[in-house]
């Protein structure tokens, strides 16, 4: 079966000429529906970076993409937009909520953008607020907020709308041990659901949650592996590897 | 559509929460807008005055010797008015022609300069005139023997003689060679704006304006006899014939002197004085809206003066927006809607403003003016208000949806 994501030689070269940042420097790998994977590295190793590939965010100076056999470079920009708002629900490294609108009305964009109605919206928005655990906080602005549940309103609203695709830079990153724990609860959850979940971290305690592991280093993919104690999805995945 | 009101939502929470810089943005549109309003309903109002007064004296026609036929215009003979007279019977009033002379009459006071309207006996009613005080108009038989007699106003017997009883009395005319002693047969009266007119000249310096009506034979005894008039003015009994006596008073001229030529005679051109002095209101009106509608455009570069920083300022959400999954268009109908929600509420109150300022010009009578709303103008105002949002929104709103969105989150 084809990979839900392909990436083929992929770079990323910025300020190209003098003091040229290779910020992704060749990067090859597959990733299958209903993979369970870590990002890990160095700050700066291009994390980032690739995760922006990933989501559809960013284009490659030079490379290919493939998500769900489709040549993300040969889309136009309204079909980019179609598949950032259908396939992929982003959490991003710093929120990136909009402060004037309150947390429902965060959670929601997405589903604005897919033509959903009001009310359908605001339920699915509030289901989603409750299950990070802000139920009680559906009016407050993202400035009334903490750091905390701010991260929370983004994951909500990068589950809201129910993507196949979930991708997490540094979801837990700002959070407490309790917080994080929440956090990669419903990760997991909605791995066991099939969804594709991707995290960004820095921590090794979360990237041993993972299925499996990959070590960016100066925009190389440093190790690639999968962890100990697997689950059973990925034993008959390495089964299939194997034979 | 349902999408259309999300914009719209989005764009009303978004001036919600920036009350006081939407409001200011909307001002220069506001300005303009109840500038524009006011003064096109001033100048309806000064328009719908003028015409008002124009039109109520349009039952007089003038028929006048065509210049391009023939080389004499003196051609109308007291025997043609009296033809038309007789011939035209009830449909008309009266058929003047008069001729102007310029004279010198001297009483015991002084000789003074004086303007001698020779004309016939109907020319007591001609148009405009005031009315007799005093005495009567000279007669036909007074026209016919070509007595000298004469019928002069309040204010130039006040000149002549220091006083207005002076029915009766005599002064000496002298016109070109002749020197004739002049009877005074009617007063007539002198109006209050034409008083104050003649103090306006006394005071300039300009000497006394002496007036004499008399009947135009005594012309003769001047030697200078009045072989023609180049046009006669005919009162029609009511404004509507007036087109029909002109017509029918033309084409009897023609058949009485077709020795002349085809058409020798013609309607003087309707210097319909009130489509005129329309025409000159409409356009003043027409220039001070279009100064109005230059305030309109700057409020209008205002707008997108204020989009541009918008867009600026909202780098961010606009990344955020488009990573979530918004087009390019939804981007723009969002901005688009934003900009033309802010002019159109600043139309909105520019109207009831202006319609307000109107109101209270019209009650309080500022300068006479009877202002009245056009409502043309409220909806050429309220279109351009929207128009000029929707104009001035679409740089900013295109230059917000074209930010790739990695390049618009990495903004801080
Ligand atoms: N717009 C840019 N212009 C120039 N260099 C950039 C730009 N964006 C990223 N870089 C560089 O690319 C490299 C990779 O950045 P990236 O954000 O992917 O790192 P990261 O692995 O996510 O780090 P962290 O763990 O700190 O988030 C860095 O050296 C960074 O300086
Ligand atoms: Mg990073």
């Amino acid at each position: 079966m084809e990979p839900l994501i392909k990436v083929e030689d992929i770079r990323k070269i910025y300020n190209p000429g003098e003091n040229e940042v290779r910020a992704l420097d060749g990067i090859s790998l597959e990733i299958r529906r209903g993979e369970f994977a870590a990002i890990i590295g160095h700050s700066g190793s291009g994390k980032s970076t690739l995760m922006n590939m990933l989501g559809c965010l960013d284009t490659p100076t030079s490379g290919h993409y493939y998500l769900d056999g489709k040549d993300v470079s040969r889309l136009s920009d309204n079909e980019l937009s179609d598949i950032r708002n259908q396939k992929i629900g982003f959490i991003f490294q710093g929120f990136n909520l909009i402060p004037n609108l309150d947390a429902v009305g965060n959670v929601e964009l997405p589903l604005i953008y897919r033509g959903m109605g009001r009310q359908m919206r605001r339920r699915i928005a509030v289901q989603a607020l409750d299950r990070v655990g802000l139920g009680k906080r559906l009016r407050h602005k993202p400035g009334e907020l903490s750091g905390g549940q701010q991260q929370r309103v983004a994951v909500a609203r990068a589950i809201a709308a129910q993507p196949p695709v979930i991708l997490a830079d540094e979801p837990t990153g700002n959070l407490d041990s309790r917080s994080t724990a929440d956090i990669m609860n419903i990760l997991k959850e909605l791995h066991r659901g099939g969804r594709t979940v991707i995290v960004i971290t820095h921590d090794d305690d979360i990237a041993r949650q993972a299925d499996r592991v990959i070590r960016i280093m100066d925009g190389h993919v440093e190790a690639d592996y999968l962890n100990e104690g697997l689950s059973d999805t990925q034993n008959m995945k390495k089964k299939r590897e194997d034979s | 559509m349902g999408q259309f009101l999300e914009y719209i939502k989005m764009a009303l929470d978004n001036i919600r929460s920036n009350k006081g810089r939407s409001f200011l943005t909307m001002l220069g549109i506001i300005i303009g807008i109840s500038s524009v309003v006011t003064i096109v309903s001033i100048g309806n109002g000064l328009k719908s005055d003028v015409v008002d007064a124009a039109n109520e004296q349009t039952n007089t026609v003038t028929v006048q010797a065509n210049a391009e036929e023939v080389t004499d215009t003196q051609i109308i003979t007291g025997d043609d008015i009296a033809y038309l007279e007789t011939a035209m019977g009830d449909s008309i009033e009266s058929v003047t022609a008069s001729s102007m002379y310029v004279g010198k009459c001297t009483t015991r006071k002084g000789t003074y300069d004086a303007y001698v309207t020779m004309t016939t006996p109907d020319y007591e009613h001609a148009q405009y005139a005031s009315p007799l005080v005093k005495g009567s108009y000279f007669t036909d038989t007074d026209l016919a023997s070509g007595n000298a007699v004469c019928v002069i106003d309040e204010l130039t017997a006040l000149y002549l003689f220091g006083n207005t009883n002076v029915v009766g009395m005599s002064f000496e005319l002298a016109i070109d060679s002749g020197i004739e002693e002049v009877m005074i047969v009617g007063i007539r009266e002198t109006s209050d704006d034409m008083m104050e007119v003649e103090q306006t000249y006394q005071a300039m310096g300009l000497g006394e304006t002496i007036s004499i009506e008399a009947p135009y034979t005594l012309a003769d005894s001047f030697g200078v006899p009045i072989e023609g008039f180049s046009s006669v003015s005919i009162t029609a009994r009511d404004a509507e014939s007036s087109g029909r006596v002109a017509s029918s008073a033309v084409k009897l001229l023609n058949s009485r002197h077709q020795d002349l030529g085809d058409n020798p005679f013609m309607q003087q051109k309707p210097m319909n004085l009130s489509d005129m002095l329309g025409a000159v209101m409409d356009g003043v009106t027409a220039f001070v809206a279009l100064v109005a509608a230059i305030s309109l455009v700057v409020g209008g570069i205002g707008v997108m003066n204020i989009m541009l920083v918008s867009v600026t300022e909202r780098t961010r959400e606009i990344g955020i927006r488009k990573a979530l999954g918004a087009r390019t268009g939804s981007i723009i109908a969002q901005f688009l809607c934003e900009s033309a929600i802010i002019s159109g509420m600043g139309g909105v109150i520019g109207i009831l403003l202006g319609g307000g300022l109107t109101a209270l010009i019209s009650v309080l009578e500022i300068g006479g003016i009877h202002a009245s709303l056009s409502l043309p103008a409220v909806i050429i105002a309220t279109l351009f208000s929207c128009g000029v949002g929707i104009v001035f929104g679409i740089y900013p709103a295109r230059k917000a949806a074209r930010l790739s969105p990695i390049e618009a989150l990495r903004r801080m």
